[in-house]
């Protein structure tokens, strides 16, 4: 069944400023049933009433009319909310369970399509719904919360408009931004759990990078955006600010974040260089530095296309072709953002890991254009983030005889097989001798490759954990567990190795297959420690009982840690983070 | 008349009662020995909050001052494991006329934590919406534990009880008439004026006068509970089942997870520990720290504002609590390893177990006691542990010499 929703693509304050309509209409059709609420079989919006905690009434749903294709959700009083368009509406319950739901509808489908990740999301959480709750409470925050399998959207007083809320269930970024942390955690779950600053700045960049491409995704707004900068992306906030209304309600000129920075890891740059140890502020070094790339893009693909004999006669060839620029460009940058979680090896990685995996599925899918790759190795050189290009040296589509005959069905369908291949294969995966290991669920992944082809990979992803020292105080244990692990991307039909991304130290002093350089490992750790001792020092990471409430049950603030015989170990960094911290 | 200064803690169980007795020299040469009672209270539950210890413990105090007045009652803070003890005493153990104890003490000072002054949330707004949050969370809190079906949690009602702010309201108004003088102490207030010592010297550490910055933030709650209208009535819960299509499991898993409230709780909790009154007290080359129950957040923002100097002395705070027992940043500052004189350092840490969530903290009293890795142990020449050296309503006394 199709039904069609309206979806927010501006906030509703930002909107009032009249640059652009604030809600086109969305048609999803890929769930397997629709029920009020709304609720499906992969969503389900809980509209708690705050005062009360009652379930309020969710929006009705209307199966398509005869003669109709399309069903829809209304109000109470039979209204379809696709013909809300006045602001004040927007603030009714009903309008925002349709709209939240929307737009988490939307956002998936941004990640499932074949020009993407070519599958169907699962969550991190054993369970078919992801549960979305509009109003669940008054405080400047949202969150994704992976132990309620929930998104939890606040709602705060506006400091400037009196008698106004601020509901962050209707800022699409928001609403992008958090699906984006839902999606991220079914893809790399290793994330969350991570005690690397850079780990849990990824989850944050592409979160942000999420709301990016969905309003990049709305027709409407890249129309009255690109009419209004004569074809730039670059010359306007509606793309680069992530949550503008949230933002300048917060005190933040210009939105919550910016993905228009020069932020970077040089410890000399005393304007933009930022610290190592703040995920959300590091993830603007990695979201900037991206954004960056994907301004390239636009520009590059314009100037192709402006030369093109459809665009070269018109008055402003280049301003002309900046629409079909923008929705070609976004579409690869998509594919580069989020391929790369497929890429991403398991466990605690950093941004040159990601880097990586960006450059690996690029030269898989695009083996004969290299200017991206070649932008996003400037960029992440201009910013400090690896010390040269060399850093960012991958290998792709090995020779067949680095692993040969290897049977990709089998692997995918026998834990058995898929466990004896790892063992067999230890040194190629840098698994070291002895050290047991865990081989993650296959993925089966169809993709666009080169805009046309499709093909058929299988990613075969192994972990294993080290001990490393942990340098945090006389208080703690003196060693942690880290996570590490290998991702390969296997050729479903002839079974070669496309690529394999480790994040396993190797020192190449003692010879041996190449892993990630000892010195970016080291550096890895020092930013682990430092991060934790900014845990300890912010009252946030409780060992055993100290996480532990006065009822016996686990503190929701708190970071949960363990000392099991000395050693170190994390579990919900990100979540927890999040509750005490910011969208 | 002895020429030492003695530290007297008395074992009150879950709580602290602390009389300091000092030789005052004034300008004539006259020592004067004069008296300084810090907190007498303890928890309202379990075996920790015992109140027949208070008759013993009173009953010393007034021994100790025989008929001389009490020259200064401070009150750190206000949690009923450190006020209730005089209120209870009034009330219960000197009934025979109204204000029996009162009378007795005659108390010349009162030092009372900055906040607790009447017009003060009037002054500090921030700081007012910040207890505003904290009394309404109490509230919802409470309200939702009396309407749950399931039985409080030992560890919760002391918690809750210890809060509780109608209590500590009206322990707080009996202390406020307790003095000829109450002063109301924050940072910064010149103590000079507002004790009657000659010779001993006193600083105040702590708190901030605008104590906004001891709260964290209040998590909103989603209790699920219909207060009562008017008085009497016993507030709801709102019964939530799952709508068509949603998985029950997982719906009443968020429903629960919603309803957590214990972040909020502790917050609270930590919020009135950190607005603790902090005094040094100097005298004859001697300096005797008293923190209250000072947690991490006071021992930063006490390092911030850089007060910390070396001392002798370290009542060590809040109960032995992994928050409270100061870390080595903050040790390094009032107890440094290297040591600027050959005096004796000790440490005195009251820890009732039991009675009270995680405090005292087991691995922080086992480090403690070992002296070996012990941070503390090796700045202090002596740990004096109360309810290890004293019967419940007994007492360790601590001597400096003159």
């Amino acid at each position: 069944m199709k039904i069609r929703i309206p979806l927010l693509i501006q906030d509703p304050l930002t909107a009032r400023k009249g640059r652009v309509k604030p809600t086109e209409g969305f048609d999803a059709d890929r769930e397997g049933f629709f029920l009020d609420g709304p609720v499906t079989d992969r969503i389900a919006v809980l509209d708690f009433e705050p005062e009360t905690g009652r379930l309020a009434q969710g929006a009705r749903f209307h199966g398509p009319s005869s003669g109709r294709v399309l069903g829809w959700y209304e109000d109470e009083q039979g209204v379809d909310l696709n013909k809300v368009k006045q602001e004040l509406k927007f603030y009714t319950p009903e309008f925002m369970q349709v709209s939240v739901f929307a737009t988490v509808l939307r956002t998936m489908y941004l990640f499932e399509r074949t020009d993407t990740l070519g599958r169907p999301l699962t969550w991190a959480f054993d369970a078919p719904q992801l549960l979305v709750v509009p109003r669940a409470g008054k405080q400047a925050n949202a969150y994704y919360h992976r132990d309620s399998h929930s998104l939890q959207f606040f709602y705060f007083d506006s400091p400037v408009d009196p008698g106004q809320s601020i509901y962050t269930c209707l800022s699409r970024d928001i609403v992008a931004h958090e699906t984006g942390h839902a999606i991220i955690d079914g893809l790399a779950p290793d994330l969350i759990d991570a005690s690397s600053p850079q780990s849990l700045a990824i989850h944050e960049a592409i979160a942000d990078l999420t709301a990016l491409l969905m309003a990049f995704d709305s027709g409407t707004l890249r129309k009255a955006v690109l009419a209004r900068t004569r074809g730039s992306i670059e010359e306007t906030t509606e793309f680069s600010s992530i949550a503008e209304e949230f933002g300048e309600a917060r005190g933040f000129h210009g939105g919550l974040r910016s993905l228009k920075n020069g932020k970077n890891l040089d410890p000399a740059d005393l304007q933009n260089g930022t610290p190592r140890d703040e995920p959300h502020e590091l993830s603007q070094v990695l979201s900037g530095a991206l954004f960056s790339v994907m301004i390239k893009i636009h520009d590059d693909l314009k100037a192709e296309l402006a030369a093109l004999p459809e665009y070269a006669g018109r008055a402003a060839p280049s301003f002309s072709a900046s629409g079909l620029a923008l929705s070609k460009g976004a579409e690869r940058f998509k594919r580069m953002v989020f391929r790369a979680l497929d890429y991403l090896p398991p466990g605690e990685v950093s941004f040159a890991d990601y880097g990586r995996a960006i450059l690996a599925v690029d030269q898989v899918a695009f083996p004969d254009n290299d200017k991206m790759r070649r932008w996003v190795k400037d960029e992440f050189v201009r910013r400090s983030i690896v010390p040269s290009q060399a850093a960012l040296e991958i290998q792709t589509r090995f020779d067949p005889e680095n692993l040969p005959g290897v049977d990709v069905p089998t692997l995918q369908a026998s834990d058995w097989a898929a466990y004896q291949f790892a063992n067999a294969n230890r040194e190629l995966l840098r698994i070291p001798a002895g050290i047991p290991f865990v081989v993650r669920p296959r993925l089966d992944v169809k993709k666009q490759y080169d805009y046309h082809n499709v093909a058929r990979e299988c990613i075969f992803k192994v972990a294993w954990e080290l001990t490393e020292p942990n340098s945090i105080g006389a208080r703690y244990p003196s060693t942690r567990r880290v996570t590490v692990g290998t991702t390969l991307a296997l050729d479903w039909e002839s079974g070669r190795l496309l690529a394999l991304l480790t994040s396993a130290p190797v020192d190449p002093a003692k010879g041996g297959p190449a892993g990630i350089a000892v010195e970016e490992y080291e550096l890895g750790r020092q930013d682990r420690d430092w991060f934790l001792m900014r845990l300890i020092n912010s009252g946030l990471l409780r060992i055993g009982r100290h996480a532990i409430g006065p009822g016996g049950e686990p503190l929701r603030e708190a970071i949960q840690a363990q000392d099991l015989g000395g050693v170190l170990h994390l579990r919900g960094t990100a979540n927890s983070l999040h509750i005490v911290g910011q969208p | 008349m002895s020429d030492k200064l003695r530290v007297r803690a008395y074992n009150v169980r879950f709580g602290d009662a602390i009389l300091v007795s000092i030789p005052d020299r004034g300008p004539d040469g006259v020592s004067v020995r004069r008296h300084v009672l810090i907190d007498v209270g303890n928890v309202l539950t379990g075996e920790g909050g015992a109140d027949a210890v208070f008759r013993p413990v009173l009953e010393d105090i007034l021994d100790q001052l025989a008929g001389q007045p009490l020259d200064l009652y401070v009150m750190t803070h206000e949690h009923m494991d450190h006020i209730q003890g005089l209120p209870y005493a009034e009330r219960h153990l000197y009934p025979a006329a109204e204000d029996e104890l009162r009378s007795a003490l005659k108390t010349r000072f009162a030092w009372l934590t900055a906040s607790s002054e009447p017009s003060y949330y009037r002054r500090y707004p921030q700081a007012r919406e910040k207890r505003l949050a904290s009394v309404e969370a109490y509230r919802g809190i409470s309200a939702f534990l009396r309407a749950s079906p399931e039985p409080v949690p030992q560890a919760v009602e002391a918690i809750m009880l210890n809060n509780d702010p109608r209590a500590t309201a009206d322990c707080v108004a009996y202390l406020q008439g307790l003095a000829e003088k109450t002063c109301y102490v924050h940072r910064g207030v010149d103590p000079i004026g507002n004790h009657p010592f000659q010779e001993a010297r006193l600083e105040i550490w702590a708190p901030e006068e605008d104590t906004s910055e001891y709260y964290g933030t209040f998590r909103p709650m989603a209790l699920g509970v219909t207060r009562p209208q008017g008085r009497g009535g016993k507030p709801s819960l709102t019964a939530a089942r799952p709508p068509a299509g949603v998985d029950a499991g997982a719906f009443y898993n968020l429903v629960g997870q919603r309803r957590s409230f214990v972040d909020n709780l502790l917050a609270i909790d930590r919020a009135a520990n950190n607005t603790s009154i902090v005094f040094c007290l100097r005298w004859r080359g001697w300096s005797l720290l008293f923190p209250g129950d000072a947690e991490i957040r006071s021992w930063k923002t006490m390092q911030r504002a850089g007060v910390f100097h070396p001392v002798h002395f370290l009542k060590i705070s809040h109960h032995g609590s992994h928050n409270g027992t100061p870390d080595p940043e903050y040790l390094e500052g009032v107890l440094p390893l290297d040591r600027p004189d050959d005096r004796p350092r000790s440490a005195l840490v009251s820890t009732w177990e039991g009675t009270y969530h995680n405090v005292p903290d087991g691995p922080t009293l086992k480090l403690l006691h070992d002296p070996d890795s012990s941070d503390l142990r090796q700045r202090c020449d002596r740990l004096h542990q109360v309810h290890l050296e004293a019967q419940p309503g007994a007492y360790v006394d601590i001597e400096f010499e003159g």
